[in-house]
């Protein structure tokens, strides 16, 4: 993946934490492996001049945090609202990203959110992995990422 | 003053009411999607919209493309994770008043609030 998307993601990551959350999140060196497992994930999908997905992923305490620090509220794992604010993080990543992939016409997803101990989130084979770790008072967390030009060929991994 | 909400997203719409209250407007309709806006709209009449762009069954944009046909005057501001200039632009081609972009603060969310009714009210 080039380094303007990995830089996209990691400027998306610091801004939406720090503005919506007031959480200063530190951005590590990408890695082209995935995680062993993820309790809560949210999901958002890119189409059009650029295709692709991105999913944070977290362990069930740090995404709890999370979500108080988002709505100032406690909020079980299972109440809806909680998968609506990981959604929400999820999309504003997403978007925020996009909107520095140097002006590329790219559409987002609504987002999805899979709730579920030690799951893997297994995205499009035909992209490299590349996978931000991230590290915040809330906990750590992962942002995994496949993307590519629409219809062009695999491109290096990061 | 009535002011409606549209966004799928529970939490954003929670947010932005906590930012309408400090600025004393309690008087808050909302609406999860661009269909449900429209039936919203029609039944309640509000004063100020905040619309989201990315829903499901109708975007903002398609909400906004109806709602404009039969009401040129009530405000509306688009509060989306939309930032590129090609989606500024078509929004405003389409009537919306205001643009705020996702992530926002509570401050910038006042100050375009502000702004939009006191070009309304001029």
């Amino acid at each position: 993946m080039e380094e303007l998307y990995v830089l996209a993601f990691r400027d998306a990551i610091s801004t939406v934490f720090s503005t919506m959350l007031s959480v200063e999140v530190q951005v590590g060196d990408p890695v082209a492996s995935r995680a062993n497992g993820y309790d809560v994930s949210g999901i958002i999908s890119f189409s059009g001049e650029m295709v692709g997905a991105a999913a944070l992923c977290f362990e069930a305490g740090t995404a709890k945090n999370l979500v108080k620090s988002f709505t100032g509220m406690e909020i079980a794992t299972d109440d809806p609202d909680f998968a609506d604010a990981i959604g929400e993080l999820a999309n504003m990543v997403g978007g925020n990203a996009k909107s520095r992939f140097d002006g590329k016409n790219v559409n987002l997803s609504c987002p999805s959110v899979v709730i579920g101990n030690g799951h893997q989130i297994h995205q499009r084979k035909d992209m490299p992995l590349v996978n931000l770790p991230c590290t915040c008072s809330a906990g750590s967390f992962s942002v995994e990422v496949t993307l590519k030009e629409s219809g062009s060929e695999l491109s290096a991994a990061a | 003053m009535k002011i409606m909400l549209v966004d799928d997203s529970r939490t954003m719409r929670n947010i932005q009411k906590n930012v309408l209250a400090q600025l004393g407007y309690s008087d808050i309709v909302e609406a999860a999607d661009g269909q449900e806006a429209l039936k919203v709209a029609e039944a309640e009449k509000p004063e100020l919209i905040l619309l989201d762009w990315n829903m499901p069954k109708l975007d903002g944009l398609g909400f906004l493309k109806e709602f404009r046909g039969a009401n040129k005057t009530t405000p509306v501001i688009m509060v989306t994770t939309e930032a590129e200039k090609a989606r500024v632009v078509e929004a405003i081609k389409a009537g919306v008043n205001n643009y705020v972009i996702k992530p926002f603060t509570p401050e910038l969310l006042q100050t375009r609030i502000n702004e939009t009714l006191e070009k309304k009210a001029a």
